[in-house]
């Protein structure tokens, strides 16, 4: 019996191995294939922009070809692959975009019987030209039909194309289907993908913000973010959602980090007595972001944060003050005190900003 | 007793097919799922189904060295040419008894400080502590008393300033597109807390700035065997477990961890050779026994270049200190089968690991000497046994054959006939002889095994440009 089993083993292997072997040949082949492909793309691509430049406009028997090859996904790849490299070579293209979007808006329907990969590949190409050139709003609400049962990949590339049309609307569904159906996608990329939204951002901004109830957290984090490296006019917002006691942590810290970035008189009480709160992550927030609301009041608090329990407290409190320009002799009852601490924290920040020369 | 001999080997040629049988079928499945993972992820690289960025979670890179002044400035300097924005990059040197603090002071700008350091996990006091800024990106190097490679990563995670930590070694090469694929699980996945990256031997690669120029097979066969060796455990049998995330071991020489999940569990354990190992172990039962949803991945596009040992010498040392290391993990948490026998993590990972990993090399040299006993008593069929280890062996090569080039396509390397020809030497001497010796030297491993020992596992490095 092991010996039949190992041989039917060893047969399968023999076809793995023979595969793979075939893969690389045929690895090569294609390159040398596409590369041909994206020559003649190229040369096209050209063509028409010269002739578009010139005043003619694109014929219907041009894009009837060019629809039919790139419903093959390899054509779609190398087609994607001449645009890369014209871009690269700074040739202007942006009127030949324009002229192809009814190819892209029947590509992007016809797409939808295509598996995942090939879904998502669809809409990272269209995230990548559709700036200024694909602004149809079919070619939006297909790509939203795409999330159903999408991978984390294909809802990425979706996204990173709605940030590239100007309206609000498309993003905001995109947020809402991932808020229904409790599909998480980090902060970070939804901030860094607003972020490449290249129209009004304020505007985008407040119909976000319109919106925020019906997103989940992980969408509302990333859009803080995205709110404190964009606007400074969520200052009266942003305070009166800190002062709501309901509020959850991770909102909260990324609130506070918002008045680091823009100054608001009314927040520093608030900092204030946020570092005696009971929670750490709180404290240290509130110690760091201190740094720029410099008074007596927040001087004397951070002093007195020196001594606090949390390491991270005491490094973000010695870190603020000299931030603030503290001079060393209104230090001097930290620096003589008996808490060692306190001290030694405070030493060698000091030292470290004596060696930048920044210390008064 | 001819009959009892007689009995006894009929009991242990049961024994022995249904080993057989299940270490065929756990091996001809890490090759099946390979090589379908492989070519979806190679379908997904070029369909652009990857989470690109331009900017990903910071990273801190914690190198710990003992006697590493022959590579460390190589090292780090390749390291300051990483394609990621954010990183910064902390060497801990455990009380070297060579250059290796020395060569850094020498080459890099930097200056001694007196920043605290928050002792989150126990270690070693420091002696001093320099910081210097190249290219941006931070550079931290602490002069601490020798405690061993666990006290010396302690100390690197009380220092790392951001969420996620990266170990390598102090002789590996990150591939330029390192960090940015092995964060790439963490942005995917909120529950991930944990990414292998995989390891590949330095002696077989040029590379400048992060790009690999070239790659070819090395002469010597030692190196050679171990990157067949390398090939088939990265690209199959990691793979396999990876399914379930049931990988139980993070290679030192290139992991990524979650920093507060590895704070929360005490950092890497002292008393142990195979710290990685137990840590990974250790995330498992800590996130397990919490019922905290997690997930350990492996990600074979981030590459690490790590030197392997080049004589019989080193790489019996290194496979004993692996051996003992394997051993003391696994003793450690028998909770994993009792309390967690229903999660595949347990029933399948940690009794393969039991089964073929430190059982194996026993069951293999008991095998051995039974076909003696059995030679001895007349009771041998000799051409059946020979067609059986023709069978084995055959099967052995082609699966690290299959490994091979599986590497070649999913990276995109150059193939030469060359190489090819001693690819197919160093399998087949690696599957009917290496592997055997390296049996008996696991059997022998704790032969003057000390359990306090605290020991660094050098092996005989090679400046990097020499190769």
């Amino acid at each position: 019996m092991f010996v039949f089993v190992t041989y039917f083993y060893l047969l399968i292997c023999l076809l793995i191995l023979f595969y793979t072997i075939g893969y690389i040949f045929y690895q090569r082949y294609d390159h040398h294939r596409e590369e041909r492909v994206v020559k003649n793309y190229k040369h096209m691509i050209l063509e028409q922009q010269q002739a578009i430049v010139q005043g003619t406009y694109m014929k219907r028997d041009y894009r009837k070809p060019l629809l039919k090859e790139l419903k093959k996904t390899k054509q779609l790849i190398a087609f994607e692959k001449a645009l890369h490299q014209l871009d690269n070579e700074n040739v202007s293209i942006s009127a030949y975009l324009t002229q192809i979007e009814p190819v892209i808006k029947k590509l992007v329907t016809h797409y939808q019987e295509y598996d995942l990969m090939e879904k998502a590949y669809l809409a990272r190409f269209i995230a990548n030209y559709a700036k200024d050139s694909w602004q149809d709003p079919l070619i939006y609400r297909t790509l939203v039909s795409y999330l159903d049962h999408a991978s984390i990949y294909l809802r990425e590339n979706v996204l990173m194309a709605t940030y590239q049309q100007s309206d609000p609307k498309w993003i905001i569904k995109v947020y809402q289907y991932l808020s229904e159906n409790e599909l998480f996608h980090h902060p970070k990329l939804i901030q860094d993908g607003l972020l490449s939204y290249p129209y009004d951002s304020e505007a985008l901004i407040d119909e976000l913000w319109k919106e925020r109830q019906t997103f989940h957290e992980p969408i509302v984090l990333g859009m803080i973010g995205f709110i404190t490296y964009q606007s400074d006019r969520y200052k009266h917002i942003f305070y009166d959602m800190l002062k709501e006691k309901q509020i959850n942590l991770e909102v909260k810290i990324r609130l506070m980090r918002y008045f680091e970035k823009h100054h608001h008189p009314k927040v520093e009480s608030l900092l204030i007595s946020m570092v005696s709160d009971s929670q750490e992550p709180i404290r240290i927030i509130a110690v760091y972001v201190l740094r720029t609301y410099p008074s007596e009041k927040a001087i004397a608090t951070l002093k007195k944060a020196l001594t606090d329990a949390s390491w991270y407290v005491r490094k973000n409190a010695s870190q603020s003050l000299l931030a603030m320009h503290v001079s060393k002799s209104e230090l001097l009852d930290v620096l003589t005190g008996h808490d060692r601490y306190a001290k030694e924290m405070l030493r060698y920040h000091i030292e470290e900003e004596e060696e930048g020369g920044m210390l008064a | 007793m001819n009959l009892f001999v007689e009995r006894f080997m009929e009991v242990v040629a049961i024994l022995f097919i249904t080993y057989m049988l299940l270490y065929t079928t756990f091996l001809f499945l890490s090759v099946l799922f390979g090589a379908i993972r492989l070519s979806e992820k190679d379908r997904m690289v070029r369909l652009n189904n990857e989470i690109k960025h331009d900017y990903y979670m910071p990273i801190s890179i914690i190198i710990p060295a003992f006697n590493e002044e022959v590579t460390i400035v190589d090292s780090v300097r390749s390291l300051l040419d990483l394609d990621y924005k954010l990183y910064e990059i902390i060497i801990v040197d455990d009380g070297s008894t060579d250059e290796t603090s020395n060569q850094l002071l020498q080459f890099f700008p930097f200056k001694q400080t007196n920043s605290p350091i928050h002792r989150k996990l126990k270690c070693k006091e420091e002696e001093a502590i320099y910081e210097a800024t190249v290219n941006r990106i931070n550079l931290t190097l602490i002069k601490k008393a020798n405690g061993g490679k666990s006290d010396a990563l302690n100390m690197g995670i009380n220092v790392a300033e951001y969420p996620y930590f990266v170990t390598i070694d102090a002789d590996s090469l990150l591939q330029g597109n390192a960090l940015e694929k092995i964060i790439q699980p963490v942005l995917a996945d909120e529950q991930v807390i944990a990414v292998g990256g995989m390891v590949r031997v330095a002696q077989c690669v040029d590379m400048t700035d992060g790009k690999v120029n070239d790659y070819r097979m090395p002469w010597n066969p030692i190196v050679g065997m171990q990157v067949v060796e390398y090939d088939r455990s990265f690209l199959a049998s990691r793979i396999l477990l990876d399914q379930f995330s049931g990988n139980l071991i993070i290679s030192g020489a290139f992991g990524l961890f979650k920093k507060d999940v590895v704070i929360a569990t005490g950092g890497y354990k002292t008393d142990t050779i195979g710290e990685d190992m137990e840590l990974v172990m250790r995330l498992h039962t800590f996130m397990l026994n919490n019922n905290r949803p997690y997930k350990i991945s492996y990600q074979p596009e981030a590459i690490c270049w790590s030197q392997s040992p080049e004589s019989f010498r080193d790489i019996f040392t290194q496979r004993r200190r692996w051996y003992i290391g394997l051993f003391q993990s696994l003793v450690a948490y028998p909770m994993m089968l009792f309390r967690f026998r229903y999660k595949p993590v347990s029933f399948i990972s940690y009794l393969y690991y039991w089964l073929f990993e430190l059982l194996g090399p026993f069951i293999e040299v008991f095998g051995i000497l039974t076909i003696i006993l059995a030679f001895q008593f007349d009771l041998l069929n000799v051409p059946f046994m020979i067609n059986l280890f023709l069978i084995y062996t055959g099967y052995g090569i082609l699966l690290s054959l299959t490994a091979f080039f599986q590497r070649v396509y999913t990276q995109g390397l150059r193939l030469y006939t060359l190489d090819i020809i001693k690819a197919i030497f160093m399998v087949v001497v690696e599957n009917a002889i290496y592997r055997y010796i390296l049996s008996l030297v696991r059997v022998t491993s704790f032969i003057g095994y000390k359990k306090k020992r605290k020991t660094w596992g050098t092996i005989k490095r090679q400046k990097h440009m020499d190769f």
